[in-house]
C-alpha cells in the first residue's frame, strides 16, 4: 500500500513534468526561462523579475504557450485521465482485462453521435450538442453491448467481446455512411473528416472548460465505487453477498464511463487503446485494488496521452501524425499479445 | 416473538422450470440448519432466495420480520454472511484482503477500515486457521485454502446469520470438521447458521435440524433421526442404506450407504 501511494505521488510528479515540457517544447522556440517567467508572472510572483536581462518575454510568446499550448497539454491530459480511468472501470466491472472503451465499441458509438451530430447541422447550435450527441452514442453502445452480454445478472465474456466488436463495426459503417452521405456537401464533409481524424491539434480554452466538468465529476464519482468494483472482481454473487448492490453499480458505473467516454470522444475524436493497456499494465504493477488503481490509471492515461503528443510533436513535428494513429499503433499489437498470451501461446 | 430468518410460500422457476415450490420455512439463533437432498434439489436456489440474490416469483422472506426485498444489499450483508460454492479467483488479491472485503457492508465508500476492523480480520483468520498464510495470494492458493479463506471473510461480516453452500466440497476430512465444528461452536454462541450439505453422515453429526428437500419441496424435516430414515433414504437419495443410531448418544445416527437403486 505504501507502495502504491509512492507510485501514485511519483505518477503526479511525472505527469506535471510532462505538462511543463508540453507547455515548454514545441515547434516554435521559446525558452524555459521565458515560460517559467510567464507562469510566475500569471501567478502573481514577481521573484523572476530580478533578471529579466537575459530573455524578454514578447506578447507572440505569451500568445503561443497560452493559447495554443497550454490548453492543448491540459486537453491531452484530460483526455486520457478520462479514458484511462474509463477502461480500468470496464475491465473491473465485466471482470475482463480486454475491455476497453474501443474494444466494446462504445468509442465508435461516441464518434457516430458526433458525426451525425455534425452532419445535422445541430452542432452549431451550441457547444453542449456535440459531446451531448456523442454521449448518448456512446451510452447507447454500452447499454445495447451489455444487455447482449448478459443474462440473469451474469456476463458471459466472449459475448461482451464479439458483441462490442459487432456493434463497433456497425458504428464504423454507419459513420462512413454519413461521410458518404456528406461529401456533396463540402463544407460539412470537411468538417467531418477533420474531426474525425481527432488528435489534439489545435484544441483551445473553450475544448478544456467542455471536458473539465465531465473528467471532474466522473473520475469522482468513479472512486466512490472502489471497493465495489474490488468485490465485482470476484463474481457478482460475492459482490452482492457483502452489500454491493451489483445491478445498481453496474448502471451507475456504465453511465459515467459514457459520459466520459462521451465528452472526451467529443473534444479530441476517437484515441483508441489508451484505456486498454494504461489500466492493464498499472494492474499488473500495483494489483488490482481500485482505490489505487483507478487514480493511478487516470494519473497513466494522461501521462501517455501528453507524453505522445509531446514526441510527436518533437520528433515527427513535419509529419502531423494524428495522436489517435499513434496510440493504436501502441494499443493493437499490445492487445494481440493479450489475447495470444491468454491463449497460452507465449509464455512469461 | 419474531424469528431471525423465515420464509413464506416461496415460489421460483428457472428457465420456465419450476426450482422452488411452496417452501416455508422458519428459523432463529443458536441452530445448526442443514440443508440436504439429491442433486438439482434446490438447495442452492433456496439459500440464494433467502438472502435475497434472486426476487422469488411468489412469497417472501424475511429478516426479523424486515421484507428482504424492501432491504438494501447493504442492510442485508450486515445480517447475512454467505460462503459459496469454490469460487475461482484470477486476481492477484492477498489472503488478507479478500478477508477484509467482509467489513465493507459496515464501511462507508471513502472510509479505510479502524484499528478494530483490523482487528475483527484478524481473530477470523485465526478461526480459520489461515492467519499464517495472509500474506499469500489468493489466486495461487489450494481449493481448500481458498474455502477457507472464504469462511474467514464471511465471519469477518459479523453477521447474526451465515448461510453456506456445500461448504467442506473441496475441503480434505481434517478441515471439514474443523469447519462444521467452528460452525456448531458460532451456533452455540448465539449464529444461525445454514448450510447445504452434500455429505449426510456430517450433516447428521453437525447438524441441530435437518430439511430434505426434492424437487424444490420440502419433504422432510426434523432432527437427524427424524429426517435420515430408511424410507426417506430410499424413497429421495434412491440408495438402500442401514440407519444406526449410536449406542452412546441417542441423538446421532451414521449411515451405510450399501447400494444405489
Amino acid at each position: 500500500m505504501i507502495l502504491s501511494r509512492r507510485l501514485l505521488i511519483a505518477m503526479l510528479l511525472v505527469l506535471l513534468g510532462l505538462v511543463l515540457a508540453g507547455i515548454t517544447f514545441g515547434p516554435v522556440d521559446i525558452s524555459v526561462h521565458s515560460m517559467l517567467k510567464l507562469i510566475a508572472q500569471k501567478f502573481g510572483w514577481n521573484a523572476f523579475s530580478l533578471n529579466t536581462s537575459a530573455t524578454q518575454l514578447r506578447p507572440w510568446m505569451e500568445n503561443i504557450i497560452v493559447e495554443v499550448r497550454m490548453p492543448r497539454v491540459l486537453v491531452g491530459a484530460l483526455a486520457g485521465a478520462c479514458l484511462a480511468i474509463s477502461g480500468a472501470v470496464m475491465q473491473g466491472m465485466f471482470r475482463n482485462p480486454l475491455a476497453s472503451p474501443s474494444i466494446l465499441g462504445v468509442s465508435s458509438g461516441a464518434s457516430l453521435g458526433a458525426i451525425l451530430a455534425l452532419y445535422l447541422g445541430f452542432a452549431s447550435i451550441s457547444v453542449w450538442i456535440l459531446p451531448g450527441f456523442a454521449f448518448i452514442g456512446a451510452g447507447l453502445t454500452l447499454w445495447l453491448v451489455y444487455r447482449i452480454s448478459s443474462q440473469r445478472g451474469t456476463i458471459a465474456i466472449g459475448t461482451l467481446l464479439l458483441s462490442g466488436v459487432a456493434i463497433g463495426a456497425l458504428n464504423t459503417a454507419l459513420s462512413s455512411l454519413i461521410l458518404a452521405l456528406s461529401l456533396n456537401n463540402w463544407e460539412v464533409g470537411r468538417m467531418i473528416v477533420y474531426w474525425t481524424m481527432g488528435g489534439l491539434e489545435g484544441r483551445t480554452w473553450e475544448h478544456f472548460w467542455l471536458l473539465l466538468p465531465f473528467a471532474l465529476f466522473g473520475i469522482g464519482a468513479v472512486m466512490f465505487f472502489a471497493r465495489s468494483l474490488d468485490a465485482l472482481l470476484l463474481g457478482e454473487t460475492h459482490a452482492s453477498s457483502i452489500g454491493v448492490d451489483v445491478l445498481r453499480t453496474r448502471r451507475y458505473l456504465l453511465l459515467i464511463t459514457a459520459l466520459m467516454v462521451g465528452a472526451t470522444v467529443a473534444v479530441c475524436g476517437s484515441i483508441g487503446f489508451v484505456g486498454l493497456v494504461v489500466p492493464h499494465i498499472l494492474r499488473l504493477v500495483m494489483g488490482p485494488h481500485h482505490r489505487f488503481l483507478l487514480p493511478a490509471s487516470a494519473l497513466g492515461g494522461a501521462i501517455t496521452l501528453v507524453g505522445a503528443d509531446l514526441f510527436l510533436r518533437t520528433v515527427f513535428s513535419e509529419k502531423a501524425i494524428p495522436l489517435g494513429v499513434a496510440t493504436a499503433c501502441l494499443g493493437a499489437p499490445f492487445f494481440i499479445f493479450l489475447l495470444v498470451k491468454k491463449r497460452g501461446l507465449i509464455q512469461l | 416473538m419474531s424469528l431471525l430468518l423465515e420464509c413464506q410460500k416461496l415460489d421460483f422457476s428457472y428457465q420456465k422450470k419450476r426450482v422452488i415450490s411452496d417452501v416455508t420455512l422458519g428459523f432463529d439463533e443458536n441452530e445448526f440448519v442443514g440443508l440436504i437432498g439429491p442433486n438439482g434439489a434446490g438447495k442452492s436456489t433456496l439459500l440464494n432466495l433467502l438472502m435475497g440474490l434472486h426476487p422469488p416469483e411468489k412469497g417472501q422472506a424475511y429478516i426479523s420480520e424486515h421484507d428482504i426485498a424492501q432491504l438494501a444489499r447493504k442492510n442485508i450483508a450486515r445480517n447475512i454472511s454467505f460462503v459459496p460454492q469454490d469460487v475461482s479467483i484470477e486476481y492477484a488479491f492477498s489472503v488478507r484482503e479478500i478477508v477484509a472485503m467482509g467489513r465493507n457492508p459496515h464501511l462507508g465508500a471513502f472510509q479505510v477500515e479502524s484499528p478494530s476492523d483490523l482487528d475483527i480480520i484478524d481473530r477470523a483468520m485465526k478461526k480459520t486457521d489461515i492467519l499464517t498464510m495472509a500474506e499469500r495470494r489468493v489466486d495461487q492458493l489450494s481449493g481448500g485454502e481458498r474455502q477457507r479463506v472464504f469462511i474467514a471473510r464471511a465471519l469477518a461480516q459479523e453477521t447474526p446469520i451465515l448461510l453456506l453452500d456445500e461448504p467442506t466440497a473441496s475441503l480434505d476430512l481434517c478441515h471439514q470438521l474443523s469447519l462444521l465444528t467452528l460452525v456448531r461452536q458460532l451456533c452455540g454462541e448465539g449464529l444461525l447458521a445454514i448450510a447445504a450439505l452434500h455429505d449426510l453422515n456430517l450433516a447428521a453429526r453437525f447438524c441441530d435440524r435437518l430439511i430434505l428437500l426434492d424437487q424444490g419441496i420440502v419433504v422432510a424435516q426434523g432432527t437427524p433421526i427424524e429426517v435420515l430414515t430408511k424410507e426417506n433414504l430410499y424413497r429421495y437419495f434412491s440408495i438402500e442404506a442401514e440407519v444406526e443410531v449410536s449406542a452412546l448418544d441417542s441423538t446421532q445416527v451414521s449411515i451405510k450407504a450399501l447400494h444405489s437403486v
